[in-house]
């Protein structure tokens, strides 16, 4: 259970787009969370809500998009989705794959209003 | 779009370059509470010490035991407490490298806070992970705590002597072991009779004869 480090990591991120794009309120953090990435989208949600409050983020939604384990075949370069394991090629058969995707967990995009320029 | 591990993942990069720099070999050692990680490191040190010098990172919660127990076998030894947080990162690892007279270690062991599920996100700038589980655990943990055995190199089945009484097949749990990753290296090791240890030590040699020369 490290969601709240994480999110922790999030609100840096966040935090510094904020800081060098003269964001007035965020209103949408787009999240993208593997599969496979030991991240419970719902404990997310709750830290998400605590750790925004005070911030350029409350109020904001948090979207978590949930990405498919991915994978491709070493011997005929096919490209599929791995539905549990073993991993095996559907073209061609072979175990000998490697994961491209199902592990990550990264900020895809934010939505937001930016900051009315003033003169002062 | 930003990796949310970044921030870890350039730090663990600049430990990795200092273990490099020093010849060191480095590894972080995952598992559940009492799986025997440290009983390994002692079993583990006691023949590797007389071939190379290593030196230990211990990650807990609270409390300096196993340091402690390290430090019995005269090797040195940081211990970290994480205050509740459940597994080390790589920003830990940079604040306590400096303890360390690096020039004199080229084995560093990162014993990691007992946990199959978070120590395996967080790269710490170690060669490769070892995940440590006994069969006292039960053999559906491999299935049942994927990214562990996806983000290690070696798997290192403890308590092998309590397979007469445990309701476990051993047989399965490696196969499964190697369904989620072919490539995996799989010692089967009794800490307390001191059984099966010599290819695991022979691995760990390889892993540093590996580094001297690279």
């Amino acid at each position: 259970m490290h969601e709240m480090s994480l999110m922790s990591e999030v609100f840096e991120i966040i935090n510094q787009t904020v800081e060098t794009n003269n964001i007035r309120q965020v209103k949408k953090v787009n999240l993208q969370v593997g599969r496979l990435a030991n991240v419970a989208p719902d404990s997310l949600s709750f830290i998400f809500g605590i750790l925004a409050q005070g911030t350029k983020c409350q109020g904001a939604c948090l979207m978590v998009e949930e990405m498919p384990v991915t994978a491709n075949c070493l011997t005929c370069d096919q490209e599929f989705h791995g539905e549990g394991f073993p991993l095996i090629c559907p073209a061609c058969g072979s175990r000998e794959t490697y994961i491209t995707g199902g592990t990550e967990f990264r900020v895809a995009s934010l939505e937001v209003d930016e900051e009315v320029k003033s003169n002062n | 779009m930003k990796n949310v591990y970044e921030a870890n993942q350039q730090i663990a990069n600049r430990n990795r370059s200092k273990f490099k720099e020093n010849g060191i070999f480095a590894f972080d050692l995952m598992g559940s509470p009492g799986a025997g990680k440290t009983s390994l490191l002692e079993a583990t040190l006691g023949m590797l010490k007389e071939y190379v010098k290593p030196a230990v990172i211990e990650g807990d919660l609270s409390t300096a035991l196993d340091a402690g127990r390290i430090s019995n076998l005269g090797i040195p030894v940081i211990q970290i407490n994480t205050n509740g947080e459940c597994h080390l990162d790589a920003r830990m690892i940079d604040k306590v490298l400096s303890g360390f007279n690096l020039d004199e270690v080229d084995l560093m062991i990162i014993e990691n806070v007992g946990n199959l599920v978070c120590p395996a996100e967080f790269d710490l700038g170690e060669h490769f992970k070892v995940v440590v589980i006994s069969v006292a655990e039960g053999a559906d943990k491999p299935v049942k705590y994927l990214p562990a055995f996806l983000a290690a190199s070696a798997v290192v089945i403890n308590k092998t002597d309590l397979l007469p009484y445990c309701d476990v097949d051993i047989n399965q749990m490696k196969k499964d072991i190697l369904d989620i990753n072919p490539d995996m290296k799989i010692f089967e090791i009794s800490c307390r009779l001191k059984e099966g240890l010599a290819p695991w030590v022979n691995y760990i040699l390889e892993g540093i004869k590996g580094t001297k020369s690279s």
